[in-house]
């Protein structure tokens, strides 16, 4: 759990979309992309797919926009993370993340984003091609974060 | 070393936790008049339309202040500071400081208009006006001002049953955030759940008897039993004045860009500090949560001797009309000397303009989807120029290192 994030290797990627799947299935219940954390951007000229997912920015905008005190920083698994209960589903979060990575739900009216299924992210046990892995933080290769 | 904070607001807050994050040993004092624990004030238009707990409001508890090591002093009306001293006298103990954070907030403005006598008139900027203003039962509202609190406050109380009316004096609504032609489909989605608006005209007295029964503009009569101003927020800095720390030319306390003040061993942060603007570099007190928070890190940093420089202040206000969401970021069209364009699209009910000056973006005004808003904020605040937008893209390496980049370039900056 500690020290250990999401490593996305884009050359793998085949924009199968199994990601988007279990992640919605596992967090919503159903199969929709729309309602998945990460989304696969496919670049249909070049071949080329890239998954983007929390980018887990230090001093991170999603938690110093939120008005609610919803947003906190999990320690053990190093981003921020949501508190539905707290919630009040006003947005500001929403544009404040420069990775379009914070999602509005909007059925419950909330913010939803990546928590990393508790440590145990489904959309790296289900990428087939290895293009998702949850690993330590040392082998981190991708250029995730920068703008 | 003793820190102590003036005010219990985001800034207030912020400011305490970050220098307990990085020197617990620090002594932190948070002086407050209020006796609240830490709330969010831009939560209480949802508690007043009733979508939301009055006890949700509330972001700490008293127990959180001792937790994290914070003395606190509420209930306490700062009298002086003696900044030669390094002290400050309240109503009820006097305390010596080594630092100081000024995270004192604003008040709302209510203009010197006849009839203040009267009850029925109300703001909407802290608890105590919240619940003054559940416990009035009016029938109609009228609105004065209509920037996002006026907007909010309109609709919350139009969503408890009541007629209400916004009188905005400039000659579109919300003025400092929208251009005129996004500011129009605001206001026919308004008009649309019931709300009056009208625009180029002021609200110049409150009448009635004992309790405001009209109010006269301009032009004419509105009746009505509630009034609340919402016409802006002034920077609540007549302690610093007092105490002969510098004040800017929009009101603020004057800060560099490490917060401090004119005075060496205070600092200032949130909605009484004056900052400036990160495109336009402007003099600005931003007003905004996000902000606030950002300069209270900084100038807690700074404070505990960790240099950091702010960045500036970047306008991001969101909000919602018949639960549609807008949203503006940066600068409106009329913000800046130099010549701005626009790029603007609409599809379905979706609207969005983008605004560059020659080189690169520096705003952006959406209705409806929001949701590459945030990649637009962020390629506005990194003060990228279109140029190196377009060398990134057209680089096939560099492209998939950034796909946010490529998607929203393909939604917004594709007739480029």
């Amino acid at each position: 759990m500690k020290g250990q994030i999401l490593h996305i290797n884009r050359e793998k990627c085949v924009g199968c979309g199994t990601c988007e799947m279990i992640c919605s299935l596992v967090n919503e219940g159903l199969c929709s992309p729309r309602l998945s954390r990460i989304r696969v951007v496919r670049f249909t000229r070049e071949a080329r797919n890239a998954p983007i997912s929390c980018a887990a920015c230090e001093n991170a905008p999603c938690l110093l926009a939120c008005v609610a005190g919803a947003i906190y920083w999990d320690h053990s698994l190093g981003l921020p993370r949501v508190n539905d209960e707290q919630c009040i589903g006003c947005r500001q979060c929403n544009v404040s993340c420069p990775f379009g990575h914070m999602n509005f739900h909007p059925d419950k009216e909330n913010a939803f984003k990546c928590e990393l299924c508790a440590g145990d992210p489904q959309c790296a046990r289900f990428c087939w091609t290895g293009a998702i892995e949850y690993h330590m933080n040392e082998e981190l290769e991708t250029n995730e974060g920068e703008v | 070393m003793r820190v102590v904070i003036i005010g219990n607001g985001a800034a207030g807050n912020q400011a305490a936790e970050t220098i307990k994050q990085h020197s617990p040993d620090i002594e932190v004092i948070m002086l407050a008049r209020e006796t609240y624990p830490l709330y969010s004030p831009c939560a209480l238009p949802d508690c007043l339309s009733g979508n939301l707990e009055r006890s949700r409001l509330f972001l700490k508890t008293e127990n959180d202040y001792r937790a994290r090591g914070i003395e606190t002093a509420f209930g306490q009306t700062v009298e002086r500071i003696d900044v030669q001293e390094c002290s400050i006298t309240t109503d009820q103990a006097v305390y010596h400081y080594d630092r100081l954070i000024m995270a004192t907030g604003s008040r709302a403005a209510i203009p010197p208009v006849s009839g203040k006598h009267l009850r029925g008139y109300f703001t909407l900027k802290s608890i105590d006006d919240l619940d003054a203003l559940l416990d009035y039962k009016p029938q109609r509202v009228v609105v004065a001002g209509s920037g996002n609190i006026g907007m909010e406050a309109a609709q919350a109380m139009r969503k408890r049953g009541c007629r209400v009316t916004i009188v905005e004096a400039q000659d579109q609504i919300m003025p400092r955030l929208f251009d005129h032609k996004p500011a129009e489909m605001l206001k026919h989605m308004l008009e649309r759940i019931g709300i009056q608006v009208v625009t180029g005209e002021r609200v110049q007295v409150m009448n009635g008897r004992d309790r405001i029964q009209l109010v006269e503009t301009d032009y004419g009569i509105l009746e009505c039993d509630m009034l609340i101003w919402a016409v802006g927020l002034s920077p609540e800095c007549s302690l610093a004045a007092q105490a002969g720390i510098e004040r800017g030319e929009t009101g603020g306390i004057k800060v560099d860009r490490h917060m401090l003040t004119s005075d060496a061993n205070v600092y200032a942060c949130g909605d009484c500090a004056e900052t400036f603007d990160i495109i336009s570099g402007q003099p600005v007190t931003s007003m905004l949560w996000p902000s606030a928070r950002r300069q209270a890190q900084v100038a807690a940093l700074n404070c505990i001797g960790m240099v950091t420089e702010y960045e500036g202040a970047f306008n991001v206000v969101v909000g919602e009309v018949e639960e549609k969401p807008f949203a503006a970021l940066g600068l409106k069209e009329d913000s800046q000397r130099s010549r701005i364009s626009v790029m603007e699209g609409e599809d379905g009910s979706n609207y969005w303009r983008i605004l560059l000056d020659d080189q690169s973006l520096v705003g952006m005004q959406a209705i409806g989807d929001l949701k590459f808003c945030g990649i637009v904020g962020g390629l506005i605040r990194s003060r990228m120029t279109l140029q190196e937008i377009w060398d990134r893209l057209r680089d096939p390496v560099l492209k998939m290192t950034s796909p946010w980049l490529a998607e929203a370039a393909e939604k917004y900056l594709a007739r480029l």
